[in-house]
């Protein structure tokens, strides 16, 4: 009597109508496997009525052998890694296709060491460490990844909870840090077929301090000014409490580029003026913070994330584009741009030459055409 | 608005007759659009299972994404609550039996599914099992609020009646994987089951209530 799957009632007997060997096996890739499929003898059948598939791929009956009445075997040879992390899925089927039972082939490779470890501190309240996996290719199984850290000349290991806070590859500590005394930090790898273990990295939080970025930025016109904007912001409040002192970056770009030009040497001040830009254009803003210093000490930390794009545009040139300008029309207007900014430093700080000014310049420019004209009517 | 105020009138003269059963009609009102709302809520979870249990059973792998699949279902694999009744069981039901057997049955499938292995599969897949589980959340909570609009208990306990002890959870790694294909289609059985479900219920519900509309102004 061969037990028919396909109508009907629905639920089989509680016994298990085979039982395959080995169940659920870990297997290292290019090995070789023979599994055996045993039916119970409540389900009448025999090894001949027995097949076999691979992730639903039937297997070749030349490499099956009766090893009994009841018991059917088949050969696997060079198994590639897994299909699936879950395993591939071998069972052995009754003739009409109905499964009696299956296995699950983990098949892989052990994992490597993880490496680039890399850490940061929040105003030095928490500790977050993202590494990379050893393997460049896969391991084909799943691999689980544990933080641990531990205080140099202290014995006790901890184990990080938080995983995925900065990535796949992270994990983030989010308090009972202490300082001034090191940590060592490493990441172990593991899976079916066995773990790897990080070199370990030694570091202090007061290394790896970073902040939040700067607040209220607000990026303004310089009064009629075409070519400058000026960029204000506040520091981090973070920093009142410790005694940082901060660095701070800006970067900037045009709307439609996706270049960004980098002031570097803003140094402690928490304003800059933007110069030598284009008029009557959109610029977007943004500034970053380092807090530098750290109790005294001449190293940096870690620069913050950029702060939200602040937009702000240069004021339009009133001036109608060429008409009498020869040649090198375009050329004057930067030159006039730059005479106009020397002019406004120059009556901020000289004293006397007050009746220098553009006005002066554009002047001796118009004297300068009608001179020309006249000239050439000669 | 002012229709508003003539409907809460006319429950209030309604609910002074003293022949007649206090009507809480604003609740009324209430468990009719609940029942939309779960409605709703079935139809949507059924369009999200559709990409969930695609993903999940192409982890799972062949055979067991392949569109004709269809293992013996074992005896053990009773712990997940069947969808499947006899029609006229099913129109038999009463209102209150019904809302039960979804509550229950959900109840239980949100179990099984939060029990899903949280280690294993992608992160994307750890992503929609979450979703989706606080999605089925929302709908035994949805079906919760209709029971008690319309008055009737929840069943005992948050999860239904306890899962029997001798339940063993799958020996081996391919009964897991069996246990898993039929909680996925166990879910979807239901899903199909309680759009029906809700429709039956939202007829039922007094018409003269849902519908009240007064143009009546001025009150």
């Amino acid at each position: 009597i061969i037990y028919k799957f396909l109508l009907p009632p629905p639920y089989l007997s509680a016994a298990d109508p085979a039982v395959i060997s080995p169940q659920d096996p870990t297997l290292l890739i290019g090995s070789s496997l023979v599994a055996t499929c045993t039916v119970s003898p409540d389900f009448h059948l025999k090894a001949e009525d027995l097949y076999w598939t691979l992730n639903g791929r039937r297997l070749p009956a030349a490499s099956y052998a009766a090893l009994g009445p009841t018991t059917l075997s088949v050969a696997l040879a060079h198994l590639n890694g897994s299909k699936q992390q879950s395993g591939d899925n071998l069972v052995c089927h009754s003739r009409d296709g109905g499964i009696l039972a299956g296995s699950c082939l983990y098949v892989g490779l052990p994992p490597e060491k993880p490496v680039n470890i890399t850490c940061w501190s929040k105003n030095m309240k928490d500790l977050t460490c993202k590494w990379a996996p050893g393997t460049e290719g896969e391991t084909f199984l799943h691999t689980n990844y544990t933080l641990k850290y531990k205080l140099r000349w202290y014995g006790r290991d901890n184990t990080c909870q938080e995983y995925h806070t900065a990535g796949p590859y992270s994990c983030h500590i989010p308090k009972d840090l202490a300082l001034f005394t090191p940590y060592e930090i490493w990441v172990e790898a593991s899976n079916r077929l066995g773990v790897a273990v990080s070199d370990v990295v030694m570091l202090d939080i007061l290394d790896v301090v970073t902040t939040d970025p700067p607040s209220d930025v607000h990026v303004s016109r310089v009064g009629d000014l075409e070519d400058q904007l000026s960029v204000r912001w506040s520091s981090p409040p973070a920093l009142k409490d410790f005694l940082f002192q901060a660095k701070y970056q800006i970067q900037y770009r045009v709307e439609d580029s996706s270049e960004w030009k980098v002031v570097d040497d803003v140094g402690n001040q928490t304003s800059c003026r933007l110069a030598g830009l284009r008029p009557g254009t959109v610029y977007f803003v943004q500034v970053r913070c380092n807090p530098f210093g750290i109790y005294g000490s001449k190293k940096a930390g870690i620069w913050s994330d950029w702060s939200n794009p602040t937009a702000a545009s240069t004021p339009r040139s009133e001036r109608a584009a060429g008409g009498c300008d020869p040649k090198g029309g375009e050329q004057n207007t930067t030159l006039r741009r730059e005479l106009k900014q020397f002019f406004g430093w120059v009556k901020k700080h000289a004293y006397g030459c007050s009746n220098l000014g553009i006005k002066l310049y554009d002047q001796w420019r118009v004297w300068l055409q009608k001179s020309h004209k006249t000239r050439n009517q000669v | 608005g002012d229709s508003w105020g003539i409907f809460t009138f006319l429950c209030a003269a309604l609910c002074n007759l003293p022949a007649l059963p206090a009507l809480n009609c604003t609740e009324e009102l209430g468990a009719g659009q609940s029942i939309q709302k779960t409605y709703d809520l079935t139809r949507y979870l059924e369009h999200q299972l559709r990409t969930l249990a695609g993903t999940y059973l192409n982890y799972l792998g062949p055979p067991f994404n392949e569109p004709d699949f269809n293992p013996p279902r074992l005896a053990r694999a009773e712990r997940v609550p069947s969808a499947t009744v006899d029609l006229d069981l099913w129109r038999g039901l009463t209102d209150n039996a019904r809302l039960a057997a979804n509550y229950r049955a959900y109840s239980r499938l949100l179990c099984y599914l939060r029990a899903l292995d949280g280690q294993a599969g992608t992160a994307e897949l750890r992503h929609r099992l979450g979703h989706f589980c606080s999605s089925l959340q929302g709908l035994v909570l949805s079906i919760a609020g209709v029971m008690s609009s319309l008055g009737y208990p929840l069943p005992a306990g948050p999860a239904g009646p306890p899962m029997p002890s001798g339940t063993p959870v799958a020996p081996n790694d391919f009964l897991k994987k069996m246990d898993d294909f039929w909680l996925l289609k166990e879910l979807q059985t239901w899903l199909w089951r309680s759009a029906k479900d809700f429709n039956r219920l939202k007829k039922k519900v007094p018409p003269a209530v849902v519908t009240l509309r007064l143009e009546a102004r001025g009150f």
